[in-house]
């Protein structure tokens, strides 16, 4: 069963979603100003450049005007972190397909790189080892921490099981400790 | 006293990956072992400083969308279709090569001229009977 403060916030986001695309401006303004903060944090950290997740967030709310919403089963903010998810992973892969002269080129003249947004050192060590951990781990640690999913909602997002999702949070927050304990960070 | 906890078995713990019975076991050790417990806040500040991390994205924020009527996606298809065939028009239109332009002009008959140089000019030309008359 449902908890009562989640099929809340099930209904709100939904109900905000349509008074949007019937044409409200005010709800659609109010959509993006409360998602689109932890959306382009995800991202950011997913894709590790801020312009590229810039472009995801910008992109997820172009399709959700569109998009044809066949279930309401979820959370909106699930439904939305879905989309950006899967963007992100479109963009990883498009990322790993450059030559390596490319990808050098890129990073030398990437103005906007994940760590340049980050004032403080030890936040940019953490997303350091964030970044160095395996795409399948990151994004569900990302989810989880950043997108303050369930795990049964990181389950769906990612479509894989819930075990899997639970193997890989686990040992993605091993690595990251081992390696920030190397680093002196904790 | 009850066993140790593993290192991984309090991770398990911060990240609420335990089963209930087992949960309350390592809750209840924990109660009584400062050693594990400082396993314990490792863990918590790990997940902390993960947690943490907050780009300064103010400068990169997305534009808003523009909010218009939701189109379908053969809306969109048919419209991406007749925006192609009109560009392949007007490109084939550019690229041909210059037009030609064709005059349509009457062709008037010149009137006869006199007759050439060592001829002479009749009226008719009968060839009946299989010979040539000419009348002068």
């Amino acid at each position: 069963m449902v908890p009562q403060d989640e099929s809340l916030e099930i209904a709100a986001g939904w109900a905000d979603l349509e008074r949007a695309r019937s044409g409200s401006e005010k709800a659609w303004r109010l959509l993006f100003e409360q998602y689109s903060p932890r959306l382009l944090r995800m991202a950011a950290l997913m894709t590790g450049s801020t312009d590229a997740a810039r472009d995801c967030v910008q992109e997820t709310f172009v399709r959700l005007l569109s998009a044809v919403v066949t279930h309401q089963r979820g959370t909106l903010r699930a439904y939305l972190s879905t989309i950006v998810y899967r963007l992100a992973l479109k963009e990883n892969v498009r990322q790993g397909r450059r030559t390596p002269l490319q990808a050098a080129e890129s990073a030398s003249s990437d103005p906007s790189p994940l760590d340049q947004t980050l004032v403080d050192e030890q936040q940019r060590e953490v997303a350091r080892v964030i970044r160095m951990l395996p795409g399948h781990h990151r994004d569900i640690l990302v989810l989880r921490l950043h997108g303050g999913h369930s795990y049964e909602e990181i389950a769906e997002i990612t479509g894989v099981s819930l075990g899997t999702v639970k193997s890989r949070i686990f040992y993605a927050v091993k690595s990251v400790q081992r390696e920030l304990k190397n680093r002196g960070v904790v | 006293m009850t066993r140790h906890v593993s290192q991984d078995t309090v991770l398990k713990l911060t990240l609420g990956l335990l089963q209930p019975p087992a949960e309350q076991r390592v809750r209840d050790h924990l109660r009584g072992c400062t050693k594990c417990l400082g396993l314990m806040e490792e863990a918590e500040r790990t997940v902390r400083v993960i947690e943490e991390i907050t780009p300064d994205i103010t400068a990169r924020l997305p534009v808003l969308p523009s909010l218009r009527p939701a189109r379908s996606g053969w809306f969109r298809v048919a419209a991406m279709l007749a925006a192609g065939f009109a560009l392949g028009v007007f490109a084939s239109e550019s690229l041909r090569s210059p037009a030609l332009t064709v005059v349509r002009q009457q062709i008037v008959p010149a009137p006869p001229a006199g007759p050439a140089d060592g001829f002479v000019a009749c009226d008719a030309i009968d060839v009946s009977g299989g010979m040539l008359w000419v009348e002068l």
